[in-house]
This record gives C-alpha cells, sequence and structure tokens, in this order.
C-alpha cells in the first residue's frame, strides 16, 4: 500500500514538529529556570509588611 | 513593588484568550441540543432526512468542538504561569471544581463525541440518541463545573483563610456546589449558548434557503432552531435577571455601576435607559431614565433602594479601615502564632482582610496608609463605569432583537412561510454575529464588573499574578494571538468549506 509510507512519514514530521514545539513551550515557561515556587512562606513575603516597606514577590 | 505592567498583561492575556475560547463554547453547547432534537425527531419517525440533518450539524459541531478543546486547555495552564499566586491563595477551592469538570464531564463529553462520529452503523437507532444526548450533558456539565468555579470568584462561599498556610481553604464544598450565584450563572449561560447554537443553524439555513440548495434540510433545521431558539431566548431574559439579581445581593457595586447609580435614591430606584457615564466627573450626562424600573429589577420591591456608587465606597472605606486591623494581626500571628490577642483581632476582622490588602497597591504597610490611600483604594473597588454601562446595554439590545428575530421565524415556520420572505432570510443570516457578541459582551460584565477583585472581596488581582517578567508575559501574549490567529483561519476555512459544500454534497456518510 503506498499510501501507508507516505501516511508514516507525515505522522512522524507531524510528532517531530509537535515534540519540538513542546520542548519549546517548556523551556520557555516551565523548566525549573522559569519556575518560581509559591509557597506560604511566599505568599507571606507579597502580602505582609518588609523591611523595607515595598511589597516584593521575589 | 508590585509590577502592574505584568498584571496588565496577564489579565489582558487571560481576557483574550477566555473571549476567544468563549467563541466556541456556546456553540457546542447550542448544536448539542438540536443535535439532540433532530437525531430524538429520526428516531420517532424514522424518517432519512433528519438523520441526514442530524450528520450535517454534527460535522460542524464536531468542528466547533475540537477548537473549542484546543483553546480551553491554554486557559487552564495560565493558572500556573500567569496567576501562581491566585492559584496558591485559592487553588485549594478553585481548583477542585476545574479538577471534577476534566474527570467527569469532558471525559464523557470527548468519549461520546467519538462514538456519535463513528457510532452511525455500529449502535441502534436509540442507542445513538443516548450517546448524543450524552454529549450534550457532557458539555452542560462541564459548563456547570467551570461556572461553578466562576461563580465562588463572584460569590465565595464555604471558604476560610489559613493564616499558617496563607491560603484560603474548603470548609463546606456544598455550599461552593450550591452556590446560588453559580446556579444563576448556569441556567444563564447554558440557555444563552442554546440560543447561539440555534441562531447558527437558523442563518446558515436561511443562507440555504436564499440560494435555493438543500431546501427541504434548511426549512426543517430553521424550524427547529426558530422553536427551540424562542424558547431560550425567553429564557435567557428570565434567568438573566435572576443572574442579576443575585449580583445585586452579592456585588452591589457591580450592579451600581452597570446602572451608572451614582448616589443612592429613594426606593424604588429609576432604571438608566441612556446616558453617557463620566467616570471622572462621577456622574452621567444626558440620562434617559424610567421610574421605578431598577428598583423593581434589582431588589423585586417597591420600598427597597438600591445603593449607589458613593455609599458603596463608603462602605469600602469602614471595610478597609476593618482590613487594616487583619493584616496586622496575621502579620503579628506570622511571627507568633500563639499570640492569642493577634488571634482574637484576626478573628474580628477576617471578612475584611481582602479589602486590607487593596492598600498594598498604595503603600507597603497598610498600617501606615494615609487618609488619601485609603481613600484611594477605597474608589479603587468602583469597576470602570462607562464600559459596563454600555456593554450591558448592548447585550441586552441584542437579547431583545433576537426574541423578535426568533418570535417571527418561529411565525413563518407555523405558516411555512419562509421561502415567500427573502427579507427575513437576509435579516436571519446576517444576525449570525450577534449572539456571539452579546454573549462575549455578557461575560465582560461579569468579569470586568468583578474588578479590583480577582476573588470578590478576598483578593485583589494585582496580588494574584506570578513574579515573571514583563518580557515573559508580552512574549506569550504574542504567541497566542499568532497562534491564535492561526486557529480562527483554520476554522473559519473548515467551516465554511463544509457549509458551502452543504449536507448534499459532503457525501461523508453514505445512506
Amino acid at each position: 500500500m503506498p499510501w501507508r509510507g507516505a501516511f508514516r512519514r507525515h505522522l512522524t514530521v507531524l510528532l517531530l514538529i509537535k515534540l519540538a514545539a513542546l520542548a519549546l513551550l517548556w523551556l520557555l515557561f516551565f523548566s525549573p529556570a522559569g519556575r518560581h515556587p509559591v509557597d506560604a512562606a511566599a505568599v507571606a513575603r507579597a502580602l505582609l509588611p518588609m523591611p523595607p516597606k515595598d511589597v516584593s514577590h521575589d | 513593588m508590585i509590577d502592574l505592567a505584568v498584571v496588565h498583561l496577564s489579565r489582558m492575556q487571560f481576557a483574550l484568550t477566555a473571549l476567544y475560547h468563549f467563541l466556541f463554547v456556546p456553540l457546542t453547547l447550542g448544536l448539542s441540543m438540536l443535535l439532540v432534537i433532530m437525531e430524538a425527531v429520526y428516531v420517532m419517525t424514522g424518517r432519512e432526512i433528519w438523520k441526514r440533518m442530524t450528520q450535517f450539524w454534527g460535522l460542524l459541531f464536531g468542528i466547533n468542538f475540537a477548537m473549542g478543546v484546543a483553546t480551553g486547555i491554554t486557559m487552564e495552564f495560565q493558572f500556573g504561569t500567569n496567576w501562581a499566586y491566585y492559584s496558591h491563595y485559592v487553588g485549594d477551592i478553585f481548583g477542585a471544581p476545574l479538577a471534577i469538570e476534566g474527570l467527569t464531564a469532558f471525559f464523557l463529553e470527548s468519549t461520546f463525541v467519538g462514538l456519535f462520529f463513528f457510532g452511525w452503523e455500529r449502535l441502534s437507532k436509540v442507542g445513538h440518541l443516548v450517546v448524543t444526548a450524552l454529549v450534550a450533558l457532557g458539555s452542560s456539565l462541564s459548563a456547570l463545573w467551570i461556572l461553578i468555579a466562576n461563580a465562588w470568584m463572584q460569590h465565595p462561599v464555604g471558604a476560610q483563610f489559613n493564616t499558617d498556610t496563607m491560603r484560603m481553604e474548603l470548609t463546606s464544598f456544598s455550599q461552593v456546589l450550591f452556590n446560588p450565584v453559580a446556579q444563576a450563572k448556569f441556567v444563564h449561560t447554558v440557555a444563552a449558548g442554546y440560543v447561539v447554537g440555534s441562531v447558527f443553524v437558523l442563518a446558515i439555513s436561511a443562507w440555504y434557503l436564499l440560494h435555493g440548495r438543500n431546501v427541504e434540510i434548511a426549512r426543517r433545521s430553521m424550524a427547529v432552531a426558530a422553536s427551540f431558539g424562542l424558547a431560550c431566548s425567553l429564557s435567557v431574559v428570565v434567568l438573566g435577571d435572576e443572574s442579576g439579581y443575585m449580583a445585586s445581593e452579592n456585588q452591589k457595586m457591580k450592579v451600581a455601576a452597570i446602572e451608572a447609580e451614582w448616589h443612592t435614591e429613594p426606593a424604588p430606584a429609576a432604571f438608566t435607559v441612556f446616558g453617557f457615564p463620566d467616570d471622572a466627573a462621577h456622574t452621567t450626562h444626558a440620562e434617559l431614565r424610567v421610574p421605578w424600573l431598577l428598583g423593581l429589577i434589582a431588589t423585586r420591591s417597591i420600598d427597597q433602594p438600591v445603593l449607589g456608587i458613593y455609599d458603596l465606597v463608603a462602605r469600602a472605606r469602614t471595610r478597609i479601615r476593618s482590613g487594616i486591623e487583619a493584616h496586622a494581626a496575621l502579620a503579628a500571628l506570622r511571627l507568633r502564632p500563639e499570640d492569642a490577642a493577634a488571634r482574637a483581632l484576626f478573628e474580628e476582622h477576617r471578612n475584611d482582610l481582602g479589602y486590607g490588602l487593596l492598600l498594598l497597591r498604595y503603600v507597603g504597610d497598610p498600617a501606615r496608609a494615609t487618609p488619601q490611600q485609603i481613600e484611594a483604594a477605597a474608589w479603587s473597588t468602583v469597576p470602570d463605569v462607562a464600559v459596563l454601562f454600555w456593554c450591558f446595554r448592548v447585550m441586552v439590545g441584542i437579547g431583545l432583537a433576537l426574541i423578535a428575530l426568533f418570535a417571527t421565524a418561529f411565525y413563518l415556520a407555523a405558516r411555512h412561510r419562509f421561502l415567500r420572505h427573502r427579507w427575513f432570510l437576509r435579516a436571519a443570516f446576517f444576525s449570525l454575529p450577534l449572539p456571539w457578541i452579546a454573549a462575549e459582551l455578557g461575560w465582560v460584565v461579569a468579569e470586568y464588573g468583578r474588578q479590583p477583585w480577582a476573588i470578590d472581596g478576598v483578593l485583589p488581582t494585582f496580588l494574584g499574578v506570578s513574579a515573571v517578567p514583563a518580557a515573559s508575559v508580552l512574549l506569550s501574549i504574542s504567541g497566542f494571538v499568532l497562534f491564535y490567529s492561526a486557529l480562527a483561519v483554520v476554522d473559519v476555512y473548515l467551516l465554511a468549506r463544509m457549509i458551502r459544500r452543504g449536507p448534499d454534497g459532503l457525501g461523508y456518510w453514505t445512506e
């Protein structure tokens, strides 16, 4: 069946494109380098007065 | 300092993606129910034309469903990427209905969508009808859970702030589930979705009749859409009134802003039909008012006042002062959790903590806020009056126009006179965008009207954003605009191609 070969090639290319897109998204938005964990301490730092007075999200 | 650029960009991104997503959701809701009606007629009468109608509209439903899924998933990711503080603060409550939606309604819907398309030759007539009904049920259940989550943002019940974990925690799931705001929002939103589906079928069928194509299918489709649409468009008004009444009970500032009611009037309040609200001058120019109407709509009485913006700002000022106490007590409890005096003070003022947090936009320590900063924070509780005033009126105007459209369609359908009135067919076709505009404006009123709150009275929006650079959010917005634009092109191309071919030209299903 000649269409099967073409179908397999298209499927492979599509999957590779999808994997590359997912890897790029992970790198940009979800990798540990770009991750800022938020926990009770982080929220406390954001909401409660800290020296200096201004609130920080860092 | 809080980076307001990140706040604005994150809000813009969520608004853009939510509004885009909601282009597909109401059509999924509406078409799925229309498919059930059409297929039920097929099962009851055994006439093949009704099967072909179900299959044709089902194909358009399928394209729309896929787009709805693709655009909905990205919104859930944003809670983590752009709204990390929000997710920590209220994720314990907000996350539960979202998870249930995914695990129950969405799985139900997406599983049976496959059977709907591939089960025509494998299932009995009744079996396939049950499948179609389950798809419609899944769509509506999906909307229910999402709206339970959203209603909690409008009217947070069944939760309490925990000073140890620094987050809101669930105290009563049944209160969240049976939140009266959720029930009112659900029926209003789903009925609006049914109207969108009905207008879609009516408009496309009118186009076929104008071109003399697929006449038998188009006439029957128009008759179904006209009767279902008329019932639903009338329901939207009644249920929208209930939703508005809920808002007047729980979100008085939103209602005052929608009505541009700057000052409390003696009961019953007049309704401003037309005018030009001036947010800077706190007044409305060129008002056209109907006596009593607002009082009747908002309070369902003639002896209760509808509070005006000035009085509500005064209330906010009082709550901000109380919130300062709650904030100071919370700070003390974080240092010494066993501090009984701080605990007592916090318990006394805990309901106003959110109002105290409003001051963080102006000062690092609310206890040191000046009277001017308190005044600014109190006025920040007023949403954009002009935007809400006009969005609401355009939405209602479109709703009334659609009732007239469906009533005319119903009359013509009852007398089999569609083909004689080409003016009506043109009007029906050009009405196609109207229900989407109304639905989007409805969400603008609901969400923009909740500002400055992410969770009404609990968490100001500016405190919910992630600690990310503005450039990252700008990058993701650009990505969304490009990707969603491409998706829109594909969607319109696919839908237009299928519609142009029509039920007779598709040949997807053999009979």
